[in-house]
């Protein structure tokens, strides 16, 4: 994969909060990039200077092979669509879009067919003459779109792109980008705090944290395989049992020696967290081999699965477990119920840090 | 309840407004349709003819002139303030604010003393010509004072502050993203001011300007002491009308013209403004 956008050994302070920190990361032409993370980890901050309008104070910015830190905003073949969508409010919806090939000297039939073009694309042809005040959020978010992408940029820049849709669509939309990044061969830079979003959409998350890249991979990769604590908590939901590698397995005081995926990785009396997906703990009336007893303490409905609070003997922490609608236990497990629960040992992780 | 409360909050405001603002000005109204008395009183005969008088070409002259110098001063302040209030808006939240003040804090003096400053300051043998025949940049003293330079330069002094004000708080509402996205578009900073900032300021420069204008064209403490008096504008003809002609009646029409203009001006800023917040309302 031949390298679109190179950021090489980028840091940038604010008086002496440091809120990129050394942070190099490369992102592929055609690429659906996510860059993922709690509200400042620095994501922001990062856009900001690929874009333009922060200068880093320290490592460069490539643009297919050409070093671009020095180059003004307005001179790069990058485009933003801004969180708060940022439209002109004094031009109508084709007003806006034309805005960008305006500013490169496009004039006449050529603007308005591609202009055309692109609001055909976004489905706004019919609101081509309204103003951004008539439009609902979802029209908005639309045209912010429509404008970055009739530039034809290079790479383009999302910033929380769909945070202020409301969920159902929200998960539309979330496709809708997809399919737009399918058609124009564009390479899409996501910010977003939101990991569902990162998961559905993206090629590939970085996840940040503190300024840094937690972890950098497929979407499968970091829910699958964490490598760390926080990446297991902040992608998807975790269980933790803490405990200490021994000889045979990993031993969780007050409940016994597991196994795990990666239990070769921990030197022997090494501490450590067994890590567990709620969906891959499984959840019966009756015993079976390797189960462990547990105390229903509370229940939450959601429809295609039922989330289940277990107390597991005597220990202080609470098992999450994600029950699908079709397991049978699901009818008639009650809070105070009694039942097993177990999980294969090639489906959990245990991480040191 | 609720319109009780409403009566009690806005009650003493309104009486204010109707004792001293909305009475007089009827009763100016009302004057300008009367003759005048033999002895400077007012003859209570309906007559059109203090405002035949009024369109006569001696005073279309006057007029003209007012507009002609409120009209500068109101460009010159509108030149001097918009990078002014464009900076302040632009400044960090917290010095705005001691911006702001430095730029009305000559408010806070009389306004015949700073009238007179300048004076002193524009005279034959006042500190500029006198500096600049030190230097040898000239040899005789430069006409500064008492012509429509002086009027203009002290106008503009006067009002600038309050150009400042209306562009600032336009400006400032102005989200910072808008002119983001137009660098992102690949706009210059002029084409961004252009086509961005400036349509979308418009509000606060037509408050600006209508200020600037009004106050300056009604102004008579200026002309009469910077322009030496030589330079009737319409507000010494109208203090001239009432206190030295005593022609109450034909004062009063020509006051009431004023006021005309001035309500149209006000009318076409207010449909500007309410056009642009219909546009901007959910932005």
């Amino acid at each position: 994969m031949k390298a679109l956008l190179e950021v090489v050994g980028v840091s940038k302070s604010f008086g002496p909060v440091a809120a990129v920190d050394n942070l190099s990361l490369e992102v592929g032409g055609n690429e659906f990039f996510a860059l993922l993370g709690p509200s400042g980890c620095g994501k922001t901050t990062l856009l900001r200077m690929i874009a333009g309008f922060e200068q880093p104070d320290q490592g460069r910015i490539l643009l297919d092979g050409v070093d671009i830190t020095g180059v003004k905003a307005n001179k790069r073949p990058i485009n933003l669509m801004f969180q708060s969508y940022a439209l002109f409010p004094h031009m109508s919806v084709a007003g806006n879009v034309a805005y960008g090939l305006e500013m490169e000297g496009v004039r006449g039939a050529e603007l308005t067919r591609r202009v055309d073009a692109v609001l055909e694309l976004v489905q706004l042809s019919q609101l081509a003459k309204r103003k951004p005040a008539q439009l609902s959020g979802g029209q908005k978010q639309r045209v912010a779109l429509a404008r970055a992408l009739v530039k034809r940029p290079k790479l383009l820049l999302l910033d929380e792109p769909l945070g202020a849709l409301d969920k159902k669509l929200r998960e539309q939309m979330q496709i809708e980008l997809k399919r737009l990044q399918q058609e124009t061969g564009i390479t899409f830079l996501v910010v977003t705090h939101d990991q569902e979003e990162a998961l559905t959409m993206a090629d590939r998350i970085a996840l940040l944290r503190q300024g840094r890249i937690a972890q950098l991979g497929e979407p499968r990769a970091l829910y699958e395989r964490p490598g760390s604590r926080f990446v297991a908590d902040f992608i998807g939901q975790m269980n933790f049992l803490e405990g200490a590698r021994v000889g045979d397995g990993f031993e969780v005081p007050g409940l016994g020696v597991f196994g795990a995926a990666n239990l070769d990785d921990l030197p022997l009396g090494a501490m450590g967290s067994l890590a567990l997906r709620p969906e891959r703990i499984t959840v019966q009336e009756s015993r079976f081999e390797g189960a462990l007893a547990a105390e229903v303490e509370g229940m939450a409905y959601l429809g295609q699965d039922l989330i289940l609070h277990l107390r597991l003997g005597a220990q202080p922490k609470i098992l999450v477990a994600r029950v699908h609608a079709a397991n049978p236990i699901t009818t008639h497990v009650a809070r105070g119920s009694r039942v097993w629960c177990g999980w294969p040992a090639a489906h959990s992780l245990i991480l040191s840090e | 309840m609720v319109v009780s409360r409403r009566i009690v909050l806005t009650g003493p405001g309104i009486a204010w407004i109707m004792a001293l603002l909305v009475i007089p000005c009827a009763l100016l109204l009302v004057n300008s349709f009367f003759e005048r008395g033999i002895y400077g009183g007012i003859d209570y005969i309906f007559t059109f003819e203090n405002y035949a008088r009024a369109i006569d070409p001696l005073y279309g002259e006057i007029f003209w002139n007012s507009a002609r110098v409120a009209g500068i001063t109101t460009l010159i302040s509108l030149a001097l303030g918009y990078p002014a209030a464009y900076c302040i808006a632009l400044s960090p939240k917290r010095r705005q604010m001691a911006l702001l003040i430095l730029v009305m804090l000559p408010l806070w003096s009389n306004y015949l003393i700073r009238t007179y400053a300048w004076m002193v300051l524009l005279n034959g043998e006042g500190l500029i010509n006198r500096s600049l025949i030190g230097l040898g940049l000239i040899e005789a003293p430069l006409p500064l004072l008492y012509n429509d330079f002086a009027i203009i330069t002290g106008l503009t002094y006067a009002y600038v502050p309050f150009m400042i004000l209306a562009l600032f708080s336009s400006i400032s509402k102005l989200a910072p993203e808008l002119r983001e996205a137009s660098t992102d578009l690949g706009a210059s900073p002029l084409m961004t001011f252009w086509r961005v900032t400036f349509p979308l300021t418009l509000p606060g420069i037509a408050a600006g300007c209508v200020f600037v204008f009004v106050l300056s064209i009604g102004n008579f403490v200026t002309p009469d002491l910077l322009g030496g008096g030589k330079r009737t504008m319409i507000g010494n003809l109208i203090y001239d009308q009432f206190l030295t002609a005593r022609d109450w009646p034909f004062g009063s029409a020509i006051a009431a013209i004023v006021i005309f203009i001035m309500m149209a001006l006000l009318t076409l800023q207010a449909v500007l403004i309410n056009r642009r917040d219909r546009d901007e309302k959910t932005v």
